[in-house]
C-alpha cells in the first residue's frame, strides 16, 4: 500500500474508525513505513490535546426559540426552488444592501468614536449604549443589545444613565431573551446598586420576586408557563395544569391572569378592574382543575380586597381558598384573611 | 401510477405520528429524529419542540466550543433551531437530522465569529482616529481561576486554528471530534463517500497539527 492511500486511514485510525480489514492493512503499512508511523502518532497527539468537553446547558432554549420564530413570522417554506430562486436572489440582494446600509449608519456599536462624539455633545457613554440597544432591540438583535448594555454598565457603573441601562438589560434578559438566570442576577444587581430605580418600577420588583421563587426549582415553573402560553391547542387547560403543578406561586398567579385574558380576550386590557374581576370569575367557573379554581378564588379575593375595597366579597373568596385541600393555597387564604382583619 | 419512495416514507411516518398521538397527544418521544423531522416538514410543531429538547445540549456545546462565549453560544443555538425550523424543507431524509442540525450550528457559529472579527477590525480602525483605545472590543467571558484561565487559553488557540480549516474540513472535524458521529453519517450529511470524509478529516488534522503542534508539549509541561 502506498503512503498516499494510507492518509485517510491515518485519520480514521486516530478515532478508531477502521474496519478489521483496514486495520490489518494499515498496521502492515506502518510496520514498514516510519514516516506514516510518525504522522499517525503526531495526529493522535494533536487530537488528544484538543479538549472535547463543554459546559452543560443550564436552561430550556424552547421559549426563546419560539419567540424568535414568532417575531420573524417564520413558516416552513414549501415553494419549489425553481420558483423561489429569482425571488430569493432578489431578497438576498435587498438584505445585502440593507446590511451594508445598516453597518454604515446604525450598527456601529458603542465604540470609541461614538463615545468621543457623545462626550462632545455631553451625552453620557451609557446613554449612547442605551440608544444603540433600543435600535438593536427594534431589529430583534437582543443578544447584541444585551451585550452592549452589559459592557457599558461594567465600564461606567456610576454613569447617570447606568441605572436605566441596567433596568433595560434585565428586561431584555427576562422578556425577550428568556434568559432567566441572567435576568435574576440583573434584577438583583438593579435592586442592589440602583435601589431608587428598582423601587420605582413595580414590574422590576414583581419580576425579581417571580424569578427568585422560580429559581429554587431551576426555573421549571417559568418554562412551564411559557410552554402553556405558546400552546395553540387548548391554552386554557394548559394554564390550568400550570397552576395545578405550582399552586400559590407567582407563576400560578400569572397563569390565572392569563386564563382570565383567554376568557375576556383583548377587552380585558381595555376594561377596568370590574372587567378583570368578571373575567377571573368566569375563568374560575370554567375551570375543571379544583386547585386552579381555588387559585382563581384567591386572585379574585385580592382584586376585591386590594383594588375594589370590598372586604366582604374578599372574605367570601378567601373562605373558599381556606377550605381547599391544597395546604399552600389554604395557608395563603388564611394570611389574606388575616390582612383584612388587621386592616379593619 | 405508484407513489415515489419518499412519498411512501412520508406517508408511513405520518401514520406513525398519528398512531403515537392517538395514545397520548403530547408524547412524541418514541419517534426517531428522522421521523420527527419529517413530521415537522408536515407542519407538526410538537415534533419541532421534541427535536429542540432532544438536541439543545449538543447544539449549545458545539456553539460554545466554536465561540468560547456563553452568550454567543446561547444565541447561536437558538438561531440554529430557528434556521432548522425555517429550512426543514431542505433537509433530506437520507441524511441524519442531527448531522444536518450541527452543520447549521457550525455555519452559524463561524458567521458569528466572522462578524465579531469584522466589528473588532472596524472598531480598531476607528481607534486610530480617536483616543479611546479598545475598551469596547468584545472580549470573552471573564475567567477567574488559574485552571479556567488555562482552559480558556487552549480554547482560544483551538478556535483560532479551526478558522484555518475549509468549511468542509471544519464540519467533518467538528462532527467527528466533538460530536462523535460515524463517518458514514458525516458522509451522508455532506454528500460524499466515506473515503472522502477520511481524506477531509486527514487534511483537517494536518492543518490543526501545524497550528497546534506544540499544544500537547505545553500541556505536559503544566
Amino acid at each position: 500500500m502506498r503512503c498516499r492511500k494510507v492518509r485517510g486511514l491515518i485519520a480514521a485510525s486516530v478515532y478508531g474508525d477502521l474496519t478489521r480489514e483496514e486495520q490489518a492493512a494499515f498496521e502492515g503499512h506502518l510496520a514498514s513505513c516510519p514516516a506514516c508511523r510518525n504522522e499517525a502518532a503526531a495526529l493522535s497527539r494533536v487530537t488528544a490535546a484538543i479538549p472535547v468537553e463543554a459546559p452543560p446547558l443550564d436552561r430550556d432554549l424552547l421559549p426563546a426559540t419560539w419567540r424568535r420564530l414568532r417575531e420573524s413570522q417564520a413558516e416552513p417554506i414549501r415553494i419549489p426552488w425553481r420558483l423561489a430562486a429569482p425571488a430569493g436572489a432578489f431578497a438576498v440582494f435587498l438584505v445585502l444592501v440593507s446590511y451594508v446600509a445598516i453597518n454604515r449608519s446604525e450598527f456601529k456599536g458603542v465604540h470609541p468614536r461614538n463615545a468621543a462624539v457623545a462626550r462632545e455633545d455631553e451625552i453620557s457613554p451609557v446613554q449612547c449604549a442605551l440608544d444603540e440597544a433600543q435600535k438593536l432591540r427594534q431589529h430583534h438583535d437582543y443578544t447584541t443589545a444585551y451585550r452592549t448594555l452589559k459592557q457599558a454598565i461594567e465600564e461606567y457603573p456610576d454613569d447617570a444613565a447606568a441605572a436605566e441601562a441596567q433596568r433595560l438589560r434585565a428586561d431584555i434578559a427576562f422578556s425577550l431573551l428568556k434568559w432567566y438566570p441572567e435576568a435574576y442576577e440583573d434584577y438583583d444587581l438593579l435592586a442592589d446598586r440602583y435601589p431608587a430605580v428598582f423601587a420605582s418600577s413595580a414590574e422590576s420588583i414583581h419580576r425579581r420576586d417571580l424569578l427568585a421563587e422560580a429559581r429554587e426549582k431551576d426555573y421549571a415553573s417559568l418554562h412551564a408557563l411559557d410552554a402553556a402560553r405558546r400552546s395553540t391547542d387548548n391554552k386554557f387547560a394548559q394554564l390550568e395544569n400550570v397552576i395545578g403543578r405550582y399552586p400559590g406561586t407567582f407563576v400560578a398567579s400569572s397563569a390565572a391572569e392569563d386564563m382570565a385574558r383567554v376568557i375576556a380576550g383583548e377587552d380585558m386590557e381595555k376594561g377596568g378592574v370590574s372587567e378583570r374581576l368578571d373575567a377571573m370569575v368566569h375563568a374560575r367557573d370554567k375551570c375543571r382543575n379544583t386547585i386552579a379554581k381555588r387559585q382563581l378564588d384567591l386572585e379574585a379575593g385580592h382584586i376585591y380586597h386590594r383594588e375594589m375595597n370590598d372586604p366582604a366579597k374578599a372574605r367570601e373568596c378567601y373562605g373558599q381558598v381556606i377550605a381547599s385541600d391544597n395546604s399552600v393555597l389554604a395557608r395563603l387564604g388564611r394570611q389574606s384573611l388575616a390582612e383584612i382583619d388587621a386592616r379593619e | 401510477m405508484g407513489e415515489s419512495p419518499e412519498a411512501l416514507v412520508n406517508l408511513l411516518v405520518r401514520e406513525r405520528v398519528l398512531a403515537v398521538k392517538k395514545k397520548d397527544v403530547m408524547d412524541v418521544t418514541p419517534l426517531s429524529d428522522s421521523e420527527l423531522a419529517l413530521a415537522l416538514k408536515g407542519g407538526d410543531e410538537g415534533a419541532f419542540e421534541e427535536l429542540v429538547r432532544r438536541h439543545q445540549g449538543r447544539v449549545y456545546a458545539v456553539a460554545y466550543r466554536l465561540t468560547g462565549n456563553r452568550e454567543d453560544a446561547l444565541d447561536i443555538a437558538q438561531e440554529s433551531f430557528v434556521k432548522a425550523y425555517r429550512k426543514i424543507h431542505a433537509w433530506q431524509p437520507h441524511g441524519g437530522f442531527l448531522a444536518w442540525l450541527l452543520r447549521l450550528t457550525t455555519n452559524q457559529a463561524i458567521d458569528t465569529l466572522r462578524r465579531r472579527k469584522r466589528q473588532r477590525h472596524d472598531r480598531l480602525a476607528d481607534d486610530r482616529h480617536g483616543e479611546e483605545g479598545d475598551r469596547y472590543v468584545v472580549v470573552s467571558t471573564a475567567v477567574d481561576s488559574a485552571r479556567e484561565v488555562w482552559a480558556h487559553e487552549i480554547g482560544e488557540r483551538v478556535r483560532a486554528a479551526l478558522t484555518v480549516l475549509s468549511k468542509t474540513q471544519r464540519t467533518v472535524f467538528v462532527l467527528r471530534h466533538y460530536e462523535g458521529l460515524q463517518l458514514s453519517e458525516i458522509a451522508d450529511e455532506i454528500g460524499c463517500t466515506v473515503g472522502s470524509v477520511k481524506v477531509h478529516l486527514f487534511r483537517a488534522l494536518k492543518k490543526l497539527q501545524k497550528q497546534l503542534g506544540d499544544l500537547h508539549e505545553v500541556q505536559s509541561e503544566r
